[in-house]
């Protein structure tokens, strides 16, 4: 009876310390409040907090609580790019190479690992991934660690992909039950994208799904000219997945297809990439996907986010997903078949002639890059890229880091087997802004324009305010219902993550990174 | 929220021309010169992964750090024995085409490293056009004929000597003569015998189009920022409630602050009250709007018109 209660109590405090320590993959399935589990907050995407101490109301009393400041220590040129973790009062962040653990409370360091680097391209690192009391990340030499989130010693590393052809990592993962969802970079030779889940204990690779055809007969082959153009297309997945626990799917945001330009080798669709596929998070599985552009040859990847967004229409509950894509295009399906709901432009673009009745954007060939130049909107950078967007259920309102900007396209590579890219732009004019998009029509509810350039990521609150950076290295508070800005602080650099919001000891946190320093802020005096 | 004109909000093209190169940088798979290969010999391998090593060592480059460097003496040596030997299956590029498979694809030659691959595969027995076995070629043969096919790899990646534009003079220049003095309205500020005189000897076609199209920023695209802008530059007229207004080159301009620089030469940076009116004139607007209504026949018309400017 003694061994029996002793057992119970062990297996209390055991339960007790895994609670306190790490992070329970359920979680994640709601909105954070006093933490900030996983690289969208949790796994809809939404970068929406329900936390209300902050205000439009009192937004200008935000004050500096901290700042850590990297220094030397970070990486020559990096910047912070990955949003920041918390769990249990410790932030968690990467950049290439390096995984640091702050205290969230006071900034202060708690360990720093390095991973020494075989090479491969060190662009940025998005973040890592927490389930239990392991930390995952990815490195730009092809393998995907996993550390202690205590001291940050190295449990474990696998690799994930060949740096000899290219590839490189640069995405967070994402911890979904039993597996760490793991994508991959790379788009200088024409290589295939893939996804695969790994067993958060051992790094056990489960399965893989490639983005492109690897055989001729499968899925998406007939979108190819032939075996060899299919298995080399590319569609890399640079985009931390998004989840739905009811569906057990998870969302996919494929990249362009390979050669990126010069597109005379790849004649079709060129599925799956520059697409939003759903995938079972248990087996790989494809359960649908919606192209965002066929046959894409602009580099405009799809892989922003796909956001989780539930309502009712006609009494009757609705799953979408809605994606502000890289092409201009503002997509918003239904997400449990892929079903297009709404499709609009969320800026000019005159690179389409219309929408097909699938829903898909028809290119226009004349377009194109050609040898002499097309004059296109958008450029390469795209009308939105990587830096998270944000959706509302409070306002309704999908808020997306916008950009206007024209470029000339060039073929290079003339031949009819032309390889990597083949071509480029070279530009342009460019403007940037925050758009504010009405999820059920897809219209332009508002933009608040910079005077300036500004790519940066955004989280809204049930406060009424969003969170974003401006164009003079301003951490940029706006109201959420109509774009008005209310507060700003200048910072060291632009502001080069998306900012995250958490409460601990009653206190509403916002954190932001900019170049190579973490800030936080925090409302003065602390209301009562 | 307020609301701002288009000539307002969206030109801070000259203060920002370089902020946009950087941020070109930020963008994923747009780091320029990036695929370039390290000068030098071939690096030495480092070491394996060290856990807790606070030193790590990143190359921002793609690829990995041992990677092959190619040697061109020894690339134009390979070309000879590939042109023997090889071409008729593989193609001149290592691409592939007559029944040979794509080389610059292959992972074998990927993997390669100064023949440490492209060796052991050619003794098995491989074979080359002339009839001679592949097991007759020599170690140096082998060698050389990995110079070659790295060299058909890099070839393929951006910053490599092919990757630079083609032919844009494909207009006809007497289109283009008379969009420049009719619809394009262009000869409303240049003449052909004024400012833009000389073009054609001054400018590949390629700048006269980068150039006339994006008159924003300098030389071609977004690394060619130029210094202190003059006559183009974006000017901010500033009246604070019921104070004088000052007008000067926009330095920086957010929601709360207006900085610029007014003719007697200080910087003057004013806080945006309420009240207070921002009026800002970009002398290039015509060129903004421009991108929306010319075509790309149009485009390259005025291209070929300009080159004939000598």
């Amino acid at each position: 009876m003694t061994r029996f209660v002793f057992a119970i109590a062990l297996l209390t405090c055991a339960a007790r310390a895994f609670a306190q320590d790490g992070v329970d993959p359920a979680q994640l399935s709601k909105p954070p409040t006093d933490s900030w589990p996983t690289y969208n907050g949790d796994y809809s995407g939404r970068r929406f907090s329900p936390l209300d101490q902050i205000t439009d109301a009192n937004v200008q009393s935000l004050s500096l609580a901290w700042m850590h400041r990297l220094g030397g220590a970070a990486p020559a040129g990096g910047s912070i790019k990955a949003t920041p973790l918390q769990v249990n009062g410790v932030l968690y962040f990467s950049l290439p190479d390096h995984v640091w653990a702050v205290d969230a409370r006071t900034g202060r360091e708690r360990w720093h690992y390095g991973w020494h680097s075989k090479g491969g391209d060190h662009i940025g690192n998005r973040g890592v991934a927490i389930s239990g009391e392991l930390l995952y990340f990815e490195t730009p030499d092809c393998n995907l660690v996993a550390l202690s989130i205590k001291d940050g010693t190295e449990r474990w590393h696998k690799p994930i992909c060949d740096l000899d052809l290219y590839y490189f990592g640069t995405a967070a993962p994402v911890a979904i039950k039993n597996h760490v969802i793991a994508g991959v970079s790379g788009d200088d030779l024409d290589i295939p994208g893939y996804v695969e889940s790994h067993d958060p204990v051992t790094g056990e690779r489960q399965w893989r799904w490639y983005v492109v055809p690897q055989k001729k007969g499968d899925p998406g082959s007939d979108s190819w000219p032939n075996e060899e153009a299919a298995k080399h297309g590319g569609g890399m997945t640079w985009q931390p997945v998004t989840y739905d626990p009811d569906l057990n799917l998870i969302y996919v945001a494929t990249g362009n297809p390979q050669p990126v330009v010069a597109y005379a080798n790849r004649p079709g669709d060129n599925l799956f990439t520059a697409s939003i596929v759903a995938l079972d998070v248990d087996t790989g599985k494809m359960a649908w996907y919606f192209q965002a552009s066929p046959h894409d040859t602009h580099d405009w990847d799809a892989t922003q986010t796909p956001v989780l967004i539930d309502d009712t229409a006609n009494g009757r509950p609705r799953k979408l997903v809605a994606q502000a894509s890289r092409n201009g295009k503002f997509f918003v399906l239904d997400r449990t078949n892929g079903q297009p709901v709404v499709v609009s432009d969320f800026v000019k673009i005159n690179w389409a002639s219309g929408v097909g009745p699938d829903g898909r954007p028809i290119p226009n060939p004349a377009k194109a890059p050609q040898v002499d130049g097309a004059l296109v909107t958008p450029d390469q950078g795209g009308a939105a890229n990587w830096p998270p967007p944000s959706f509302s259920p409070r306002t309704g309102l999908f808020y997306v880091p916008t950009t206007q900007a024209w470029s000339i396209w060039y073929i290079y590579d003339t031949s009819d087997n032309p390889q990597g890219w083949g071509g480029t732009d070279r530009g342009g004019y460019s403007e940037s802004m925050l758009t504010a998009l009405d999820y059920k029509t897809g219209k332009i509810r508002w933009t608040h324009k910079w005077e300036g350039v500004a790519r940066s990521g955004v989280i809204s609150t049930a406060g009424n305010v969003l969170f974003t950076g401006g164009n003079t290295n301003s951490l940029v508070a706006l109201n959420a219902t109509t774009g008005d800005a209310l507060w700003q602080a200048r910072l060291n650099a632009s502001i080069s993550n998306g900012p995250i919001s958490y409460t601990l000891d009653g206190l509403q946190y916002v954190i932001v990174g900019a170049g190579d320093t973490l800030w936080a802020f925090v409302l003065n005096p602390a209301p009562r | 929220m307020r609301h701002r004109t288009r000539v307002s909000w969206g030109l801070g093209i000259w203060a920002v021309a370089g902020a946009l190169a950087f941020a070109s940088v930020e963008i994923r798979g747009q780091a320029p010169g990036a695929s370039q290969p390290p000068p030098g010999g071939p690096p030495q391998a480092p070491p394996g992964p060290a856990p807790q090593r606070r030193d790590a060592a990143p190359v921002d480059r793609p690829g990995p750090n041992d990677k092959m460097v190619v040697d061109p003496a020894e690339a134009d040596r390979g070309r000879t024995i590939w042109n023997a030997e090889c071409v008729s299956c593989h193609g001149a590029d290592a691409r592939g085409g007559n029944g040979g498979p794509n080389l610059v694809r292959s992972a074998l030659v990927l993997h390669d490293r100064y023949g440490s691959g492209l060796g052991p595969f050619l003794k098995e027995g491989h074979p080359m056009q002339s009839g001679k076995p592949s097991t007759a070629l020599t170690d140096a043969q082998v060698v050389q004929l990995s110079h070659f096919l790295r060299q058909r790899l890099t070839d393929t990646l951006r910053g490599s000597p092919l990757f630079e534009v083609k032919n844009v003079l494909t207009g006809d220049p007497k289109s283009g003569a008379q969009y420049f003095n009719g619809e394009g309205k262009c000869s409303t500020c240049h003449s052909a015998t004024g400012d833009l005189a000389g073009i054609g000897s001054r400018l590949t076609p390629v700048n006269i189009q980068q150039r006339f199209v994006f008159p924003f920023i300098g030389g071609r695209g977004r690394g060619g920022a130029t210094g202190a802008p003059s006559q183009t530059a974006i000017t901010v007229t500033v009246t604070p409630p019921g104070g004088q207004a000052v007008t000067g080159v926009r330095l920086e301009q957010d929601d709360f602050y207006v900085t610029l620089r007014d003719a007697t030469g200080p910087v003057r940076t004013f806080k945006r009250t309420p009240g207070t009116t921002v009026v800002v004139t970009n002398p290039l607007q015509f060129h903004v709007d421009l991108l929306e209504r010319i075509t790309d026949k149009q485009m390259h018309d005025v291209v070929a018109y300009l080159e004939t400017l000598k």
